[in-house]
């Protein structure tokens, strides 16, 4: 696969050796490395120390603007053409509290999946190299680096339990 | 723990297999479900041909076995979120064998159900005017109506629910497409939308996944709610009840679960996949059927007892007819299966035994379904006035269509298990012991 990013790709068949190789690594003070797993564990997530995601400002965002929309929609047709049943309120905020509420829950979602397409980069071609056993059973640790590094860089990942390397221009 | 006892080669291996060529076994079923629903389409042609005289529904019932069956269908969705939303966020780790058919098991039902009001109002191709929009005059639907609350229930029901079960697939599907060829990677390329399993991803991907469970959980407990409203605002004798809404809710999760165990019990055995599926799964969805079962039981004490105390003679008699007088069968039918059934799923060894259990479920599916046809047709049959009664009995044509609904839902069941796996791989490789070269004691730390 086409990639843009150059550096050496290394593939592990042990979570333990992975886990060792991304805290030396990150030791080194290598931020910028990007680790492949089959399933999320949280022993990989603390060794890589990762912050909380943002996707959860997508839902905030959402559920704040379907409630919002939902409570203005109902009222606003309301008004729009006065329709009286019962000598009920024309604008009867407690029954549009039920589309309001689902208006919430449907927004909120709709935009939390939007913050996982933009923060989970889907969608998008790959920059970087990858291996199809990475969903099977192996992970990977790819490091970024230019072409006169590919040896020292293949040299850490192998001392650290990578089985296999590959070169990335 | 002993359930789990299989490694991530184990699961690839298992699980994908359920995706090769099918046997006999399974196309005899696919055979079965698809002429079923051919028969149901030709019923519900007849119904478009020839009118809505040709169902049993008139004054004063005009609602019957279609409103029936939607009800049934959206209760029947109930399980899926219940599993795979709300036993998430309770890190239930034997949800996650079964979530992934549950999930499914809600969507298709709940596109069976969306069929019914449009089978119900006759006209099927006007059924777009319960969609919210002005018509010619300018006029908006009226919110103030359960039946339009009812209509932004199920469409957001059915929205969040493919979003949800959409992004569950994600991983599985990037890992078919990694293990396959030719067109078939292409296509799988396509929905997989570029899924690589690095950390970053999984970071944002687990993030919004639990968003999601947690936003699809108040939404589980609404949608059977305001199903229940349809009835409970009304102010007809045995549907004008605060209770409701808690009772639907049970009602669903009860009747889900119970169609989720008949499911699970033959797939797991024509799939050949034991080792994931094990009486311990069953045991803990007999236990959740159980509770349900007895929250129902008591809902039918409770409208009784209210009916008792309220001294209201219109709503004492609807109750003494409903046990004594024309639709005395389908009460005791639905106490029977609901009430009575289910009391040996208080042993253990019943749970575990899974053919019994099987027998039990079936049970169950059709008590439910009395359930709901006992409250809609007995309230509408005898209200106020006797001059206006009248007795229902659903003809023929609204069989056959009861029926091609339930070969419907099981057409995309069987569907959806060649070409998806029907159980999480990622998330069974969570719970799994992932591959060590020492022993370090990182196992149980699933995220």
């Amino acid at each position: 696969m086409k990639t843009t990013i150059s550096g050496v790709l290394g593939i592990f068949s042990h979570m333990d050796v992975l886990i060792d190789a991304i805290t030396k690594f990150r030791g080194e003070g290598r931020t910028d490395i990007t680790v492949y797993t089959p399933t999320p564990r949280h022993e990989l997530a603390h060794a890589m120390d990762e912050k909380v995601s943002p996707v959860r400002l997508w839902t905030l965002i959402g559920g704040i603007t379907g409630c919002t929309a939902g409570y203005l929609f109902t009222s606003f047709v309301s008004l729009d053409w006065i329709l009286p049943t019962s000598g009920k309120a024309v604008v009867s905020l407690q029954a549009y509290t039920v589309i309001a509420f689902e208006l919430t829950i449907l927004f909120g979602s709709i935009f939390t999946i939007m913050g996982i397409v933009n923060h989970a980069r889907l969608f998008r071609s790959r920059t970087i190299p990858y291996d199809d056993r990475f969903t099977e059973d192996k992970f990977g640790i790819f490091v970024p680096c230019e072409s006169d590094a590919f040896d020292e860089v293949s040299h850490s990942l192998t001392e650290r339990g990578a089985e296999e390397v590959s070169h990335a221009e | 723990m002993k359930e789990i006892n299989f490694n991530y080669k184990d699961i690839n291996r298992d699980i994908l297999r359920t995706l090769e060529k099918p046997g006999l076994t399974y196309l005899l079923l696919v055979a079965f479900v698809v002429a079923g629903v051919i028969f149901g389409g030709y019923c519900w042609g007849l119904q478009l041909v020839k009118g809505m005289g040709v169902a049993g529904l008139n004054h004063p019932v005009g609602w019957g076995v279609y409103i029936t069956d939607f009800v049934f269908w959206v209760g029947i969705g109930h399980a899926g979120t219940l599993i795979s939303a709300i036993l998430f966020l309770f890190r239930a780790r034997w949800r996650n064998a079964i979530f992934r058919s549950a999930e499914a098991m809600t969507i298709f039902a709940v596109m069976t159900a969306g069929l019914f009001p449009v089978i119900h109002v006759g006209r099927a191709w006007v059924a777009w005017w319960l969609i919210p929009y002005p018509n010619q005059r300018e006029l908006w639907v009226n919110f103030r109506s359960p039946l339009l609350w009812d209509v932004f229930a199920v469409s957001t029901y059915f929205s969040v629910s493919v979003l949800f079960f959409s992004l569950g697939l994600m991983p599985d599907v990037a890992l078919i497409r990694d293990k396959a060829k030719g067109l078939r990677r292409q296509i799988y390329r396509f929905i997989g939308l570029g899924w690589s399993g690095s950390t970053e991803q999984w970071r944002h991907y687990m993030a919004g996944y639990g968003f999601l469970a947690a936003l699809a959980t108040p939404l589980v407990l609404s949608v059977h709610s305001v199903v229940s409203w349809d009835f409970a605002v009304s102010i007809v004798p045995g549907w004008h009840s605060t209770i409701f809404a808690p009772y639907f809710v049970a009602g669903a999760v009860f009747s889900g679960m119970a169609m989720v165990v008949t499911i699970l019990i033959p797939f797991r055995k024509i799939f050949s996949i034991e080792k994931y599926l094990t009486p311990w799964h069953f045991d803990n969805m007999g236990k959740l059927i159980v509770l349900t079962s007895t929250i129902v039981s008591y809902a039918y004490v409770t409208e009784y007892f209210i009916a008792y105390y309220g001294d209201d003679p219109f709503e004492q008699f609807i109750f003494w007819e409903r046990t004594f007088g024309h639709y005395a069968i389908p009460f005791w039918l639905m106490i029977f299966c609901n009430c009575i059934i289910p009391i040996p799923l208080w042993f253990t060894k019943v749970r575990r035994h899974l053919p019994t259990f099987f027998v039990l479920s079936l049970f169950i599916n059709v008590g439910m379904w009395f359930e709901r046809f006992n409250i809609i047709v007995s309230s509408l049959a005898q209200d106020y006035d006797p001059f206006a009664w009248g007795w229902y009995i659903p003809t023929w044509v609204e069989m056959g269509i009861t029926l091609g609904s339930f070969c419907w839902f099981f057409m995309w069941f069987l569907l959806f298990i060649k070409y998806f796996p029907a159980m999480a791989i990622t998330e069974m490789k969570e719970i799994s012991d992932p591959p060590m070269k020492g022993h370090v004691d990182h196992q149980m730390e699933v995220a």
